[in-house]
């Protein structure tokens, strides 16, 4: 949801959306995360 | 409007636009604005004083930076500066990274190039990663929430729910 105004006005399809936009994105993070954490140990190694 | 001669320049060209074929779009009205811009005499010419250019530029230039900081490793430094006796699943790990990391937040946030990132900089990135993944998944989870709040409640909105005398 880009603002407050957004947020009161979506439906609960446009809330399901959201919470899959943001799962996917978290996801991303999660991955990038690991990697970062891959090199980490392997420099440790 | 802070700039009251850019403001009659758009609606110049919008007139124009309107009056040949009633249509544009937002990008074009805004190249065709930018050209009579410089017919003008530039920036200046309009009320755009310096430090407005200087601060765009900057903006633009940031932009860039960024763009440049999370690109991936370049060809040449993938095939010449990489060791040639790297391991597969390492080269496989270093050609997913950016050239360049994060190791805290915000904007003054030092980042480090990718080849010469050391541990503690593996580490924080990877912290800072895990931590905004965390944080996202928490907003998902929120999200979830509410929708199944108003559907369980038969709310169309949240504002409806807020306005409920329910």
């Amino acid at each position: 949801m880009k603002n407050l105004t957004d947020a009161l006005k979506a439906t609960a399809d446009e809330w399901f959306i959201e919470a899959e936009r943001l799962k996917k994105k978290a996801t991303e993070a999660k991955i990038k995360a690991d990697l970062a954490a891959a090199l980490e140990k392997e420099i440790k190694d | 409007m802070g700039y009251p001669k850019i403001a009659r320049a758009v609606a110049g060209v919008l007139k124009t636009l309107k009056a040949k074929k009633g249509q544009t779009t937002k990008n074009d009205a805004t190249l065709l604005t930018w050209k009579k811009v410089e017919q003008l005499g530039g920036p200046t010419a309009v009320g755009v004083g310096r430090a407005a250019i200087t601060m765009t530029m900057l903006h633009i230039i940031g932009t860039e930076v960024t763009r440049q900081f999370k690109k991936p490793l370049t060809d040449h430094d993938r095939d010449f500066v990489l060791p040639r006796t790297i391991r597969e699943d390492v080269r496989d790990i270093c050609q997913k990274v950016p050239a360049w990391i994060a190791v805290n937040e915000g904007a003054n946030a030092i980042w480090v190039h990718t080849l010469k990132a050391r541990t503690e900089h593996w580490e924080a990135n990877g912290g800072m990663k895990g931590k905004k993944a965390n944080e996202t998944q928490l907003k998902a989870d929120l999200s979830l929430e509410v929708a199944l709040f108003l559907i369980d409640k038969g709310y169309d909105t949240l504002e409806e729910a807020i306005n409920s005398k329910k």
